[in-house]
């Protein structure tokens, strides 16, 4: 009789530990992936002009992000949190404005069971040796 | 009529101008004379006469036109002269019956030649059966290249003894333009003088073509005859004199994906410049592209030149390969003041 209760409390952990690994892998996906949505959110501001630098649209971010997020996430987890700060590429500083060289996102999420999902990434538009 | 049949066998390329290489000076063709006899059978006998020289050098082709009333020109005869024969006065005959013989005759002989720095000729004459005296039209076309990158276009009409000529210098067109990023496209950036002996200034029909591979451009119409998408050009002259194109009317761009359009759609903004999508910089990174120029001088001709559209670098992407691009990196530090949004799915 015990050996049975312990093979169902076995198997409960394996369950409620496979259901934890899989959400939380599915959270890390979704936030990781918008490494490729964030490559096509830059304008510039002056388009009639020179060869203007690059910068993020932090409303085209936002909207972006969250409807990313969101798409990817329903159906995993019920909420979450993210976080947006921007800055400036080359001196870090935090800028406030619509149109900004770097932005940090972070995600909070709980997931079930274990530890809450938290994870913050830096995305910095930056000239290359290939610029004029 | 022969000013249609001008207009349809005139173009010029000038993409072969600039694959040519240096012209050959021993090498001449030219038309000697170009008459016409009544036959005793009611007809009409064309006799053409014309002179080669160095005819191996390039492929010379000669063709009798005839075009009646305001038909579209027929072909009578066409000759591609032999190989390695230099001859003086060959001739080139036609005989016409009478019922082939309209009101208002005009028999055109033209020379085409595959040296792209020759002299082409057309010689025309019309023929009335009433009896009208006739009129002698001689157009010569003459392209040759200049200094490395530029060529030169010279338009002459005699006219009896009035001559008439236009001179065109294309001075930075080239057979493949590269800009150095890919981002959007400056027509303006295109120069050419022009000269006209009457004094007259430049009239002329301009329009960009761009052949859409991947379908990228809906937003503007296809040429029919090019199948090209297509775009209307004007010509304005800067300060120094020199004739630029410019697009005819506005375009409009949506500013997050850079589409563009002839036509102002909700959230597009206007430009001067034909903007390229984001994300499409490798497939449209040869693209096939016209500018065509009819012009309205003495005579209607045209002028067709083709150039192929590359970019040195991306604007945005990789960082091996563009001007900008994006780094990111994991970010341990908790300590900033974010602005944070709880979403609720």
């Amino acid at each position: 009789m015990i050996l049975l209760l312990v093979a169902i409390w076995g198997l409960l952990l394996g369950g409620v530990s496979l259901v934890s690994s899989t959400v939380y892998h599915s959270i890390d996906h979704a936030f990781t992936s918008l490494n490729y949505a964030l490559p096509d959110l830059w304008v510039v501001t002056d388009v009639e002009g020179e060869l203007e630098a690059p910068l993020y649209d932090t409303y085209l971010v936002e909207t972006t992000s969250i409807h990313h997020l969101s798409h990817n996430l329903k159906g995993v987890i019920d909420r979450y949190q993210i976080g947006f700060y921007y800055f400036d590429a080359e001196t870090m500083e935090e800028v406030k404005g619509r149109y900004v060289s770097g932005v940090r996102l972070s995600l909070r999420a709980k997931v079930p069971f274990t530890s809450d999902y938290y994870k913050a990434m830096n995305y910095l538009i930056t000239e290359t040796n290939y610029a004029e | 009529m022969w000013h249609k049949m001008l207009k349809l066998t005139f173009g010029l390329t000038l993409a072969a101008l600039m694959s040519a290489s240096t012209p050959m000076n021993d090498y001449a063709v030219r038309v000697q004379e170009l008459s016409y006899q009544d036959t005793s059978s009611g007809g009409l006998m064309i006799h053409a006469a014309y002179h080669v020289k160095n005819p191996s050098t390039y492929k010379v082709t000669f063709e009798l036109f005839h075009t009646i009333d305001d038909a579209d020109p027929i072909l009578l005869k066409a000759e591609k002269y032999p190989s390695g024969v230099e001859s003086d006065g060959v001739f080139c005959d036609y005989e016409l019956s009478a019922t082939e013989v309209g009101k208002d005759n005009a028999f055109t002989f033209a020379i085409t030649t595959t040296d792209p720095s020759y002299i082409s000729e057309k010689k025309t004459i019309h023929y009335h059966p009433s009896g009208e005296k006739y009129l002698e039209v001689e157009e010569k076309h003459n392209h040759e290249p200049l200094d490395s990158g530029y060529y030169k276009e010279a338009y002459t009409l005699l006219h009896g003894y009035e001559i008439s000529q236009d001179y065109f210098i294309f001075d930075n067109f080239e057979e493949t333009v590269v800009e150095p990023v890919y981002k959007y496209f400056d027509i303006r950036r295109f120069r050419f003088s022009y000269y006209n002996s009457k004094g007259k200034t430049l009239k002329a029909t301009c329009r960009f073509d761009f052949y859409d591979a991947f379908n990228l451009f809906p937003g503007f119409p296809i040429h029919e005859e090019t199948m090209f998408r297509s775009i209307p050009l004007t010509i304005y002259a800067d300060r120094d004199g020199y004739y630029h194109f410019a697009f005819a009317s506005h375009l409009y761009y949506q500013p997050t994906t850079y589409q563009s359009s002839l036509i102002c759609e909700e959230g597009y903004r206007e430009t001067s410049l034909l903007y390229f999508p984001k994300r499409y910089a490798d497939q449209l990174n040869d693209i096939n592209c016209l500018i065509n120029i009819d012009v309205d001088s003495f005579f209607d001709y045209n002028i067709s030149a083709t150039f192929s559209l590359k970019y040195e670098k991306k604007f945005f992407g990789h960082c091996t390969d563009s001007a900008y691009c994006i780094e990111s990196e994991m970010d341990y530090g908790n300590n900033v003041k974010e602005h944070v949004v709880e979403v609720e799915l």
